[in-house]
């Protein structure tokens, strides 16, 4: 039925979101490897470093907020698979019902 | 009894690569590039069609869903505001950098400047009491000696009367006068005498020999050969400084003038090219830990020395020493794997003789100590102003000196020593 949303679309975007979080793990892991190759010793460079180790730490915390919604994501379109079933099966039964009123009835 | 010394640079010191620092500057801008475009992308999923036609079958979920990406890019510390932390690395980082470069630009420009006008009044008022006694060479000793960053001013002053710009350029066109020759070098034999002392153990043993060879023949250098417990060879080489200030066109003294004005704009001379040839007679193998240790024009022969090894790769230098020497020019060239300590005397005219200050690095610690005589050479003299002036760097608890002496300690633990002399002449066709 055209007018059910498609929940193979919804894992899809699901996957996507969850790509998201993988690249900003992985951007949390090079920037924290970049601030620590560069050649840079004084008490500026401390802080600069500590600075980025934050970022690194709030980058892969997003990740995994991105990941939760992924997450979510893949419940509901399980949510709405069953939730089609259902409406398929009301939708069978109530065809199924109003042929057999039809044959009652001689139409 | 030691004394006070100050430091610049070393392991406490401040280290910045600006290539670096803008690489990673760059790193963090596309990071906010990818990071803002990532934000676009995910809100876009908020509106995606079959997440708004879901709605219908499961609006809690789908609220949840919604909640949880919201969150994720816009609550505290979410990804939008990640971006705009990633653009302010980025800026600060390439500020930083800018900020560094025009600190070492101002740094060589008007260190010593500054220095000299901190000092020149006591300098001059000393001087004229002098010169009122009627004694201008004692005048100008104690103008001197009271303040020898006035010689950065007048090398840089004397720099752009003879070749309209830097002091490298105007050494290097008067270099060209004089024929730098070929190596000769002589063996002079075992030291048994500089033996009987033992190894050096700590930085004043190591300066004591560096005195003792600078009391030899013009052109004497010496090799020490160290056993380590540890069963690997290590290697001092002593090099004294200048022995002959003619200005003769030819000169078979290595140590002459124009060793000088080559080795302080950072060129191969034939004293450094001695030094090679007589490690090599020595048995030097590339892979023993070299120290060179200098006074003067041989300080700068030194780190020349040091950066063409490690260039080439003949031997392995790990350490210098300088005492009293101007390496302003060519210290900032030495490779990173290289520990220089240049030691200067705070009355000693010849450090300052490059117009140059020493750069501020990782790998370049320069100390001043404090033994003034009144007068030019006793404040320049190995024995009586660098060798008291190293046992107040054994002293010190300087966390740059400490760094350096560390490093040393491989050389200050030898189980023997034996010393070789060789004598480097300068020869022509």
């Amino acid at each position: 039925m055209a007018v059910l949303p498609d929940t193979a679309a919804l894992e899809a975007v699901a996957r996507h979101i969850g790509g998201h979080a993988d690249d900003l793990r992985s951007r949390a892991s090079r920037l924290a490897a970049a601030a620590e190759g560069v050649r840079w010793h004084s008490t500026a460079a401390v802080a600069f470093r500590g600075d980025v180790h934050d970022l690194a730490c709030l980058f892969r915390r997003a990740a995994g907020e991105v990941d939760e919604a992924a997450h979510a994501l893949r419940q509901h379109a399980a949510t709405v698979r069953r939730a089609e079933a259902i409406v398929r099966a009301a939708e069978r039964t109530a065809m199924a019902t109003l042929h057999g009123v039809a044959h009652v009835l001689g139409l | 009894m030691s004394g006070p010394v100050s430091v610049r640079g070393g392991a406490d010191g401040v280290e910045a690569h600006y290539d670096d620092m803008t690489a990673a500057a760059r790193l963090f801008g596309r990071a906010a590039g990818s990071t803002g475009e990532a934000a676009l992308a995910l809100h876009g999923y908020l509106v995606h069609p079959d997440v708004v036609a879901s709605t219908v079958l499961d609006p809690g979920g789908a609220a949840q869903f919604a909640a949880r990406l919201l969150a994720a890019l816009d609550g505290p510390n979410g990804i939008t505001w990640l971006a705009a932390r990633c653009t302010v690395v980025d800026v600060r980082l390439r500020a930083a950098a800018a900020a560094y470069i025009a600190a070492d630009r101002l740094d060589q420009r008007i260190t010593p400047e500054v220095d000299a006008l901190l000092h020149a009044p006591a300098a001059v008022a000393d001087g004229v009491a002098a010169f009122g006694r009627g004694d201008p060479s004692s005048a100008l000793q104690r103008l001197l000696t009271d303040d020898p960053e006035l010689a950065d001013l007048a090398m840089g002053a004397t720099a752009g009367v003879l070749a309209g710009g830097s002091l490298s350029n105007g050494t290097r066109l008067l270099s060209r006068a004089f024929d730098d020759g070929s190596p000769q070098v002589t063996s002079l034999g075992d030291d048994a005498a500089a033996d009987t002392a033992g190894p050096p153990r700590n930085l004043r043993d190591v300066v004591a020999g560096l005195a003792r060879r600078d009391l030899g023949q013009p052109g004497e250098i010496d090799v020490r050969l160290l056993d380590g417990a540890d069963g690997r060879r290590r290697v001092i080489v002593d090099v004294p400084g200048t022995k002959d200030w003619s200005l003769a066109g030819r000169n078979s003294d290595v140590t002459s003038l124009v060793t000088n004005m080559r080795a302080i704009a950072g060129e191969v001379t034939t004293y450094e090219r001695g030094i090679v040839d007589a490690l090599h007679c020595a048995g030097v193998q590339p892979d023993d830990d070299v120290l060179l240790v200098g006074h003067s024009e041989g300080g700068m022969v030194a780190v020349d020395a040091a950066r063409h090894l490690v260039a080439s790769g003949e031997f392995h230098v790990s350490h210098v020493v300088t005492a009293g020497a101007p390496i302003g020019l060519v210290a900032g060239g030495v490779p990173s794997d290289v520990d220089v300590l240049a030691i200067e005397n705070e009355g000693d005219v010849v450090p300052h003789l490059d117009d140059a200050p020493n750069p501020d690095r990782v790998n370049v610690t320069t100390v001043t100590v404090h033994h003034d005589h009144g007068a030019i050479l006793p404040n320049h003299d190995v024995g009586a102003s660098y060798v008291p002036g190293a046992a107040d760097i054994d002293a010190s608890d300087d966390p740059s000196l400490r760094a350096y002496l560390a490093g040393l300690g491989a050389y200050l633990t030898a189980a023997t020593v034996h010393t070789r002399g060789y004598l480097i002449n300068r020869s022509y066709p």
